[in-house]
């Protein structure tokens, strides 16, 4: 037996029923929501910033590597860290499978983090990842994108 | 010059911190209603049932592999799918190896099922490289009785599959080329997620989930709501060895 409360397929269908039109009303406003996002106004980037990349220094734009939209993930990997954040390299291990769908839709994901590009290529080895993965050190990319807690550069 | 509204990154902090409290309504609704799918009343399985896995037969309690959760995608793969998978299914079924690990170190055992025999699961499955157990419903009441396919006769009986069927839109005709299915049995499986639990030897089934949900989605879907450009509605999925260039 189980301490959960248990029930007949009867009682099951209409607890079901009832939380499915939940579930719709929450996916209607995650629509919307989905919707407003893609309404943010853009920001033109400006300022020049640099990475270093497994193919050498590129700029943001070449990051695109073609195509028309680039998402990166932030990945928590600072100089000081000899190793990155556990928790990023769970999502991380998600990223491989998916990068060529992505690809097939106009987008290019790969990965950010500030510390020195050396010891982010010797811990996507260890991981088995193949991801783009580009080291901001010496850039302030981050903290300008408001991805890193350090503070503002005033 | 893009057509899109363009903003000083002061009006994008202001309209980005507008939609975080959305998003942050939404996030505690979510978890009200996660709260409430645990709170569904388990129901035990007193029926047997046997699948064929690629380790032999097993029964419904072997499936859960000593975990006490047992998380099961049914992938649209029946047994008059000449040519594989539902290519949508199978773009979906590419992201588990990814959590595999993540999933069994946190008691929950991640599988596969669909209706066609195991010899062409196991095929298919080195066809994409998967590494999930892969187990086959095949002749087994099983699926009819979590509604996870349909008989031909139920098919028959529901309007809106019957209407897919008699005049399909241009996607689904697609879609049972790449399947090598015709609708009328390509449309009687039923894809999305199905929940048991394991305890003091009984098993429970506790959920279903099934299309059309937004958690029976990629991981890809979920990031492409993040990208600045929308998919055209009409996009296919094609599957990740078959993509036209």
């Amino acid at each position: 037996m189980t301490e959960h409360r248990t029930g007949t397929r009867k009682e099951w269908q209409a607890a079901r029923d009832e939380l499915l039109a939940e579930e719709k009303e929450l996916t209607r406003r995650h629509d919307e929501l989905a919707r407003k996002r893609r309404e943010l106004p853009w920001v033109p980037v400006e300022a020049e910033y640099r990475f270093e990349t497994a193919a050498g220094t590129k700029s943001l734009a070449d990051l695109f590597d073609g195509r028309s939209q680039l998402l990166i993930y932030h990945f928590m990997f600072g100089p000081g860290y000899e190793a990155g954040c556990p928790v990023c390299s769970s999502i991380a291990d998600n990223l491989d499978p998916n990068a060529v769908h992505l690809k097939a839709r106009d987008v290019t994901l790969i990965c950010s983090s500030r510390a020195p590009l050396e010891k982010l290529q010797r811990y996507k080895e260890r991981m088995g990842w193949s991801f783009n993965w580009v080291s901001t050190v010496g850039s302030d990319f981050h903290t300008a994108s408001s991805a890193s807690c350090a503070p503002r550069k005033s | 010059m893009p057509k899109h509204r363009i903003g000083t990154r002061e009006d994008w902090q202001a309209a980005r911190d507008e939609l975080a409290k959305l998003e942050a309504e939404q996030g505690e609704r979510n978890e009200e209603i996660k709260r409430k799918r645990r709170a569904l009343p388990w129901i035990p399985v007193e029926k047997e049932y046997e699948f064929d896995t690629e380790e032999g037969k097993k029964t419904l309690a072997e499936l859960f592999d000593g975990r006490s959760q047992l998380l099961a995608y049914n992938i649209m793969y029946g047994p008059d799918y000449e040519l594989g998978a539902c290519p949508g299914c199978t773009n979906l079924a590419d992201g588990f190896d990814g959590v595999l690990l993540h999933l069994n170190k946190r008691d929950v055992t991640l599988i596969c099922f669909s209706r066609a025999p195991i010899d062409r699961l196991a095929a298919y499955k080195k066809r994409m490289g998967w590494r999930f157990p892969y187990v086959s419903t095949y002749g087994s009441d099983f699926p009819f009785d979590f509604g996870l396919a349909l008989t031909e006769k139920q098919a028959e009986q529901i309007p809106e599959v019957k209407e897919m069927v008699d005049n399909p839109p241009e996607e689904l005709q697609f879609w049972s080329k790449q399947t090598g299915a015709e609708l009328k049995d390509g449309l009687r499986e039923n894809p999305g997620y199905i929940a048991f639990a394991r305890e003091n030897g009984t098993v429970y089934h506790t959920y279903t989930v099934t299309a059309p949900d937004p958690f029976v989605s990629t991981f890809f879907n979920f990031l492409l709501e993040r990208t600045p450009k929308p998919l055209p509605a009409e996009t296919p999925a094609y599957r990740k060895d078959e993509y036209p260039d």
